[in-house]
C-alpha cells in the first residue's frame, strides 16, 4: 500500500513538472511572439483612433525633469502615450542586446557614438523619409551631431543634447599658486599644475579608468594639439603620428600632478575631488556643474576653453545625445512624433542638462554666472563629432588599454602610441 | 518499456533533463559552434572561418595574459577562501566558543551582501588618496606611504582576491562546520584514550570524516571562481593595463566593446575547456586520495 502511494505521488510530481515545463515553454514562445519584434503587446493602431503606447528608454539622470516634459507631451499628443523607463545601468551593451533580440523600446536616447554604431549595424530606423515628409530643417541642429548620426548617407537620430569639454579650474588654488588667469596652452597647464600641487592638493585631474572618460580626455588633448585619431576619410589610424606621441607624453607628464589614485579615477571621481578642493583643474562638460555646486556651493571656480598646443586651431569633441527609433519598432510613426518633440529646441531646453541639439543652454542654467556658462556655450563652435566608423567604441577602449599600459608600466609614449596605432588599424579592418 | 523506464527512475528525472538541455546544453553547443564563425554586430550573417579565430586568440598577448590572470585569480581566491573558512570553522566548532549563533550571523554578512555593493565599498576603502585602508595601515606604521592597491600592476590582482576571499569564506565556513557536526564523538574519545594528541585526532578521526565535503567544496569554488568577474569588473575593469583582466572579462570586452561575437565565442570555448580540464585533474587527484 505504502509503495503504491509513493509511486503515485512520484508519478504525479513528475507529471506536474512535465506539464509545468510545457506550459512554461509555450508561454515563453507566446511572449516571444508578441515581444519580438516590439515589446508593445498592448498597443492598438493609430488608424483606429485609439491611443498608441510607445516605450522610451533614457538614463536615470533625466528622470527628474521627465514629469514636466511628459505633461507638455500629453497636452500636445493625447493620442500617443509614452511609457518612459529611466535606467541606472544604461549602456551600449544593454541597448545592443535589446536591439538584437527585438526587445528594445520604440525610442532610445543614445549617446552620439552609439547612434553611429547601431546605425551601422542596421538596428535603428532611418529617419530621412520622416524628415522629408514633415519638412524638418535638420540644419538647425549642431552640424557635428548630424554628422555623427548619419551613416552611409542616412540619418538615424535627432540630437536633443550637445556639449563639449571645457577646463574647470579652482580660482582659489590657482591664485594661491600665483596665477590670476587660467592657462591657455598645454605647456602652461603643466607649469600651473606643478605650482598648484602641494600636500594633498593636486594640480590636474586626469582620468585613468572608464574607457569613455579616458578616451574623451585624450582625444580632446590630441585634437586641440592639431591631431586626430583617424585620417580625413576615416580609413586609417593616425594614432602613431608625432602629435599623437606628443599628446601621450603630455598625458604622462600631467600624471605627475594628478592624485596617486589616478588609474582608479574616472570623471565622477575627478568631479568629486574638484568639488572637494583637492584638484586645481580638470576637463569636463557643463553636465558636472549642478553636481559641483550641490556638493560645494562655496567653491570658487570658473570655466575656460580647452588649452591648445602647437599653435593649433581649437578643436574638441562634440558630445551629446540623440533620440533614435529602433528598427524593430512597430509604431515608427508615433515614435517619430516623439523624436521630433524631444529634439524641439523649447522641449530640449527643459530636458537637457547641457545644451540643446541646437546649441541653446539648458533652462536649468539660466541663473548661473556668465563666467561659467559662456565658455561652455562658446566652446561648442569648436566641437566636432567623433568619426562615424562602426568600431568607434572599440577604438576608444583601445586608447584606454594602451595608455593605461603607458601609465602603469612606465612605458614610453612612443611605444604606447605605436601599440595603440596597431590596435586601431586592426579594428578598422 | 514503460515499466523499464519507471523502474530505472529515468522517467522521473526527464523533465529536469529536458530543462537542463534547453537552458544549458543548447547554448553551450551553440557557443562552441560559433567559435568557428566570423560573427560581428555588423555582419548580416555569420561566416564560417574554421579555426582562424582560435589562431587569432592564441596570438593575442592580452588573451594569453588573461589565461594566466584567470589561474592566479582562481587558485589564489580558492586557497585563501578555503584556508580562512576552514580555520574559522575549526575555531567555531570548539566547545569553549560562546555565542556561536551570533558569530555565525556576523560572519555571514559578506556572503549575503550583494557583490556590486561590496565592490563599491571596497573600492573606496582601497582608494589610494583617501581610502581608510591606507589611513589605518599608515597609522599603525605598516606602510610608509599610501599604496595604490587597485592601480599598482603588482598588487591589484591580490587586492581583488582579498575582496573575493572576504565574500566567499562564509560559504566555506558553513559547509565545513556542518561537516564537522557529523564527526563521531565516540571515535574522538576512543582516540584520546588511545593517547592521540590534537593533531593525531584531527588526522585520523576528523579529517577522514570531512574530507569528502572539503573536496566537493573546493571543486565548487574553483568552478565558480573561474567564471566570476563581478569584483574585477566593478573595481578595476580589468586594469591597470589588463593586469586583472581574467578570461571572463576578456570575453565580455570582445562581445560588448568590439561587438565581435565570434571571437568571444571562441574565447568562451577555451574557458570551458580550461574549466573541464581543471575539474577533471582535480577529481582525478582527489579520487586517488580517497582510494588510498
Amino acid at each position: 500500500m505504502k509503495k503504491v502511494v509513493k509511486r503515485t505521488l512520484s508519478m504525479t510530481m513528475a507529471a506536474t513538472m512535465a506539464l509545468g515545463l510545457m506550459v512554461g515553454c509555450s508561454s515563453a514562445k507566446g511572449e516571444q511572439k508578441s515581444e519580438s519584434p516590439a515589446p508593445q503587446s498592448d498597443q492598438k493602431t493609430e488608424a483606429s483612433g485609439k491611443p498608441v503606447t510607445i516605450k522610451f528608454w533614457d538614463g536615470n539622470w533625466q528622470e527628474a525633469v521627465w514629469p514636466e516634459v511628459e505633461a507638455i507631451w500629453n497636452k500636445e499628443h493625447p493620442d500617443i502615450k509614452i511609457e518612459a523607463e529611466f535606467q541606472a545601468d544604461l549602456a551600449n551593451d544593454k541597448y545592443m542586446l535589446a536591439l538584437k533580440n527585438g526587445t528594445a523600446p520604440d525610442v532610445l536616447s543614445c549617446a552620439l557614438d552609439w547612434v553611429t554604431t547601431f546605425g551601422n549595424a542596421g538596428l535603428l530606423a532611418p529617419l530621412d523619409e520622416y524628415v522629408a515628409k514633415d519638412s524638418l530643417d535638420v540644419n538647425q541642429f549642431v552640424k557635428g551631431a548630424n554628422d555623427a548620426s548619419t551613416v552611409n548617407g542616412k540619418l538615424y537620430g535627432l540630437p536633443f543634447r550637445s556639449e563639449t569639454y571645457v577646463m574647470f579650474y579652482n580660482k582659489d588654488i590657482l591664485s594661491a599658486a600665483g596665477y590670476q588667469t587660467p592657462p591657455a596652452t598645454w605647456d602652461e597647464v603643466k607649469g600651473v599644475a606643478a605650482a598648484c600641487t602641494n600636500g594633498d592638493v593636486y594640480g590636474y585631474g586626469l582620468c585613468g579608468t572608464n574607457y569613455s572618460n579616458f578616451s574623451f580626455q585624450y582625444i580632446t588633448m590630441l585634437r586641440s594639439s592639431g591631431g586626430d585619431i583617424l585620417n580625413a576619410d576615416n580609413t586609417a589610424s593616425v594614432l602613431g603620428s608625432d602629435v599623437a606621441v606628443q599628446t601621450a607624453q603630455l598625458y604622462k607628464d600631467l600624471a605627475a600632478y594628478a592624485p596617486a589614485s589616478l588609474l582608479e579615477n574616472d570623471n565622477i571621481a575627478n568631479r568629486t575631488l574638484f568639488a572637494s578642493g583637492k584638484i586645481a583643474m580638470y576637463l569636463s562638460g557643463i553636465y558636472d556643474l549642478a553636481e559641483i555646486v550641490k556638493a560645494n556651493p562655496d567653491l570658487n571656480f570658473a570655466c575656460t576653453m580647452v588649452p591648445t598646443a602647437n599653435g593649433a586651431e581649437r578643436n574638441t569633441i562634440l558630445g551629446g545625445w540623440s533620440v533614435a527609433v529602433a528598427e524593430s519598432s512597430k509604431e515608427k510613426e508615433a515614435a517619430w512624433e516623439f523624436v521630433k518633440f524631444l529634439s524641439r529646441p523649447d522641449i530640449a531646453a527643459i530636458y537637457t542638462n547641457t545644451f540643446t541639439g541646437t546649441a541653446e543652454v539648458a533652462a536649468r542654467y539660466t541663473d548661473y554666472p556668465e563666467e561659467i556658462i559662456k565658455p561652455n556655450a562658446d566652446a561648442l563652435q569648436y566641437a566636432n563629432a567623433l568619426p562615424a566608423v562602426e568600431n568607434i567604441v572599440g577604438i576608444r577602449q583601445a586608447i584606454m588599454d594602451n595608455l593605461q599600459l603607458m601609465l602603469s608600466e612606465d612605458m614610453s609614449a612612443e611605444e604606447a602610441s605605436g601599440l595603440l596605432d596597431q590596435a586601431t588599424t586592426k579594428l578598422l579592418k | 518499456m514503460l515499466r523499464k523506464i519507471k523502474r530505472s527512475g529515468a522517467g522521473y528525472v526527464l523533465p529536469a533533463v529536458i530543462t537542463v538541455a534547453v537552458v544549458m546544453i543548447y547554448p553551450l553547443l551553440y557557443t562552441l559552434v560559433m567559435g568557428f564563425f566570423n560573427n560581428t554586430l555588423f555582419l548580416e550573417a555569420p561566416v564560417f572561418c574554421g579555426i582562424s579565430q582560435y589562431k587569432k586568440l592564441f596570438e593575442d598577448k592580452v588573451f594569453l595574459g588573461s589565461i594566466t590572470n584567470t589561474l592566479v585569480w582562481t587558485f589564489g581566491s580558492v586557497f585563501f577562501q578555503f584556508g580562512l573558512g576552514f580555520i574559522m570553522a575549526l575555531i567555531l566548532h570548539q566547545p569553549f566558543v560562546k555565542g556561536k549563533t551570533l558569530i555565525r550571523i556576523l560572519l555571514m554578512i559578506p556572503w549575503v551582501t550583494p557583490s556590486i555593493i561590496g565592490s563599491a565599498v571596497w573600492k573606496w576603502m582601497y582608494n589610494a588618496d583617501y581610502g581608510i585602508i591606507n589611513f589605518i595601515f599608515s597609522s599603525l606604521g605598516i606602510i610608509e606611504k599610501n599604496q595604490t592597491w587597485l592601480s599598482n600592476p603588482k598588487i591589484a590582482m591580490w587586492s581583488v582576491i582579498a575582496v573575493n576571499t572576504w565574500k566567499m569564506f562564509p560559504f566555506i565556513l558553513l559547509m565545513i562546520e556542518a561537516s564537522l557536526q557529523s564527526v563521531s564523538k565516540d571515535l574522538k574519545e576512543a582516540a584520546v584514550i588511545d593517547g592521540a594528541n590534537v593533531f593525531g585526532i584531527f588526522k585520523n578521526v576528523t579529517w577522514p570524516s570531512i574530507a569528502a565535503t572539503c573536496y566537493s567544496t573546493i571543486l565548487l569554488m574553483i568552478i565558480w571562481t573561474l567564471n566570476a568577474f563581478t569584483f574585477i569588473y566593478a573595481m578595476t575593469e580589468g586594469g591597470p593595463a589588463h593586469k586583472t583582466e581574467v578570461m571572463a572579462m576578456y570575453i565580455y570586452k570582445r562581445a560588448f566593446m568590439d561587438y565581435d561575437f565570434g571571437i568571444a565565442s571562441a574565447a568562451s570555448a577555451v574557458l570551458f575547456a580550461l574549466s573541464m580540464f581543471v575539474s577533471l585533474v582535480y577529481l582525478y587527484l582527489t579520487r586517488e586520495k580517497e582510494g588510498n
